[in-house]
């Protein structure tokens, strides 16, 4: 049955002004219609009228950096030896839990076995309910590196362009590499590089080749650049960004995927939660340049597209929109953030026109709020309902 | 929290008539009190559940299905061309299918990868809805036998079996199985339907292989369950002592007093055949599977009826999700135990207090009565008088909590 949302505050993702008193109808999977309640057609026959008077309609949300395979524990590794049937059933429930706080499109970069691969499959037929999913399979690390307990370890360029074409053949939509050590692993530093420049260019081809784009886990600086280089479509974390690696940024269009909400959890709840000694103080350590990169990207105008690292401790599935929240208190500007988190991040998906904005032709995946988060970023979490693929998301 | 049911008719699966105007009190998961009103006092502040229009008895259990499987034609390719992990996330929808037709136990005799375990486990750690389960883990099977899967001899995959060709190898397998949290061992003692190039007819694994197999489940006090369709390998299977004769398509008088003298079970699982039979070849279901079931069913019925004048301790079991055969279905197997003769009494006894007592569980469900699970079922006849309203199960409640 068709739709229609009538009278909300439509803010499309792209940018432009918000549009009071829309009208927004969806036919089948699309959106059909777009604009001002006097100029749209509404369909004849029957429709499900969705009253939105006093509300806001957004674009469902799109987080280009999750881990559904894990859960949001104090300690990241407490689940690591489960086997990969519990871990896929634990996936599919985070899964829900992110579709039903607003999040319809993920991009999930670093799974467990092939819990994600399942889990894709499991949610497009409709066997368990979820974001639309782009997963990575296993990410490449250097022996040792950071994310080497779940990742598929590579040693030089010919063995990267392998794990990329496995990770390929297995039914990963975006490769991701690990250019620097990281919080979460013991024994490594978040400012240490890893992976070599050749190693990730050599994946970040066979992705490319494959019509798939890439992300990277980038913390430190020479590891960042060397992500650059490499040609990865996003640096994700981006801690320790200086002038050089962002202008390096600027000339290639390559994006940055912040994930705020990362050292945030850590530092809010602390050693007293059960968070392990190793990653609280490297947090520490970390947290006050992570804010500052992201701060100087932002002014210099850096592709920002949202991504909240979840499920670091603490940094639950379904509350991935507080990222804007802290985006926002960074200093971005409102708009901005819900563009970073709606069409920018089509974009570095590679979705642009199909997601990402409320216009005529794309996917129906709608996110109907209470109140307006211009005014209030808080607001976004409030939510009236959630559409994903045209249908109404379940609570 | 307390809870009490107002019964139309309260029907306890003890073998008592059915009560007018039952009542049942719960307190939090369990049973406080079941009876006539007027038996015990009902607490004021009990919530009430107005089920008075409504036949009222203890939810069903299905002693033998496969949550990995739904009813598909032909399943060995999906062992291969799918993930693991992927048949996990569809059993569980299997499961949650029993679930809401009113089958709030359920034991489960084999899958793929230990996906049993972890649906079991997500159920019991409240991750997910679900009934109980009790499951087996991987199916002991012989090389070449109705556990082993039949791909070209270059390719070896075991899918929902451990093949063992020696008591030693039965052994470290029921040890494997158990060690990964199985409930009971499952053993293929015969040929069988679904299997591509043998015979129900034929014994498969030895007298020796399933004494030792079946010895570790007992060391550990747990069940055990027999796929065994020919006379041999059922009576070297009850010699062995399993718990229950799966199927068991050609049953004697002999085979029966053995089950008898040892307390053995039969779980007949007639809608397993009756849906091969049924759809045939046309819709994919493959050739050999067809033609043995048909060769097959007119035995399998009249051993089940052999099994019945006997005396012979029958529990409800389906074999979901074999070809046509689909969870959520499940009462229909009662259906046809009652189209072959059996008591509509005897019926819904061996889908309540007969299963309860084979897969050992008759102190925590399978009736109504105090101390017990409050796991509730209601449907709009009574199902004495006809057997299909349990296929249109109105409410369900496990442990307390209304599921729908």
């Amino acid at each position: 049955m068709n739709k229609v949302i009538k009278g909300a505050l439509l803010i499309d993702g792209t940018g432009r002004a918000p549009l009071a008193e829309s009208v927004v109808v969806i036919t089948g999977n699309k959106i059909t219609a777009v604009g001002k309640a006097s100029e749209v057609a509404l369909p004849a026959g029957e429709y499900e009228l969705i009253e939105a008077t006093g509300k806001t309609l957004l674009p469902g949300l799109i987080d280009c950096h999750v881990h559904l395979t894990s859960d949001p524990d104090a300690n990241s590794e407490s689940k690591s030896r489960e086997p990969d049937t519990m871990t896929a059933l634990r996936a599919a429930n985070n899964a829900r839990l992110t579709l039903q706080g607003g999040v319809t499109t993920v991009r999930d970069v670093g799974g467990k076995g092939h819990a994600d691969i399942s889990l894709k499959k499991a949610i497009s037929e409709g066997i368990a309910a979820g974001p639309r999913l782009l997963v990575s399979g296993r990410c490449l690390c250097m022996t040792g590196g950071h994310g080497h307990n779940s990742g598929r370890e590579v040693d030089g360029p010919d063995d990267a362009r392998k794990a990329a074409r496995e990770q390929i053949k297995a039914g990963a939509d975006v490769i991701k590499v690990m250019a620097t050590g990281g919080v979460l692993t013991p024994g490594v530093e978040p400012g240490s590089p890893q992976l070599t420049v050749e190693e990730m260019r050599a994946a970040v081809e066979e992705a490319h080749k494959a019509g798939r784009k890439t992300a990277s886990h980038s913390q430190g600086n020479t590891g960042i650049k060397n992500a650059i280089l490499a040609g990865v479509d996003s640096v994700d974390h981006g801690c320790f960004l200086d002038e050089e690696a962002i202008q390096m940024m600027l000339d290639r269009g390559t994006f940055l995927v912040p994930t705020l909400s990362a050292p945030y959890y850590i530092i809010k709840h602390g050693l007293a939660a059960g968070i392990p000694e190793f990653a609280v103080r490297k947090t520490e350590g970390v947290k006050d340049a992570h804010f500052a990169s992201f701060q100087r990207a932002c002014q210099a105008g850096v592709k920002i597209a949202m991504g909240t690292d979840a499920a670091t401790p603490f940094n639950r599935h379904g509350e991935n929109s507080f990222e804007l929240v802290l985006m926002v208190n960074a200093g971005m500007a409102p708009m901005d953030a819900i563009v970073s988190a709606t069409s920018r991040a089509a974009e570095l998906l590679g979705l642009s026109g199909q997601i990402g904005t409320v216009e005529v032709g794309r996917l129906a995946d709608i996110l109907l709020l209470n109140g307006n988060p211009l005014e209030d970023m808080n607001l976004i979490r409030d939510i009236h309902l959630v559409i994903k693929d045209g249908k109404t998301v379940k609570k | 929290m307390k809870k009490v049911i107002k019964c139309g008719y309260l029907l306890d699966c003890t073998g008592s008539k059915p009560v007018k105007d039952g009542v049942i009190l719960i307190d939090d998961d369990r049973i406080a009190a079941s009876g006539k009103p007027g038996d015990f006092a009902v607490p004021g502040e009990a919530e009430v559940i107005d089920l008075s229009g409504a036949y009222v008895m203890p939810g069903m259990i299905d002693a033998h299905l496969h949550v990995g499987m739904n009813g598909l034609p032909s399943f060995e390719m999906s062992l291969v061309k799918e993930l693991v992990p992927y048949h996990a996330l569809k059993a569980m929808t299997h499961a949650q299918k029993d679930l809401h037709a009113g089958f709030t136990s359920l034991r489960d005799v084999g899958e793929l990868g230990y996906i049993d375990i972890a649906v079991k486990k997500a159920i019991n750690t409240g991750l997910y809805q679900g009934p109980r389960m009790q499951v087996a883990g991987k199916v002991l099977s012989t090389t070449g036998g109705h556990g082993d899967t039949h791909f070209v001899p270059e390719v070896q995959f075991e899918g929902l079996g451990i093949v063992v060709d020696s008591p030693d190898a039965a052994r470290k397998a029921a040890r494997e199985n158990l060690k990964h949290g199985a409930d009971l061992v499952k053993i293929s003692a015969t040929g069988g339907v679904m299997s591509d190039g043998d015979e129900p007819g034929a014994q498969q694994l030895t007298y020796e292989e399933m004494k030792a197999a079946l010895d570790e489940a007992k060391k550990v006090g747990k069940g055990s369950a027999a796929h065994a369709q020919g006379t041999k390998g059922i009576k070297d299977a009850i010699r062995a002592g399993v718990r229950s004769i799966d199927h068991g398509f050609w049953l004697d008088d002999e085979a029966c007093d053995m089950m008898l003298a040892n307390g053995t079970f039969m779980v007949p699982t007639l809608v397993a055949v009756y849906g091969i039979v049924e759809n045939g070849i046309a819709v994919g279901i493959p050739e050999y599977a067809v033609r043995k079931a048909k060769a097959a069913q007119a035995d399998h019925i009249e051993s089940f009826r052999l099994a019945m004048r006997k005396g012979v301790k029958i529990a409800m079991g389906t074999d979901a999700g074999t070809p046509f055969n689909y969870h959520g279905k499940n009462a229909f197997e009662l259906e046809l135990m009652i189209r072959a003769g059996m008591s509509p009494e005897q019926a819904v006894l061996a889908t309540t207090k007969m299963a309860a007592e084979l897969m050992g569980w008759e102190d925590n469900v399978g009736t109504i009565a105090a101390g017990k699970f409050a796991d509730i079922i209601a449907v709009a006849g009574n199902p004495l008088a006809d057997i299909k309203v349990l296929q249109d199960v109105k409410f369900v409640m496990k442990g307390g909590a209304v599921i729908r």
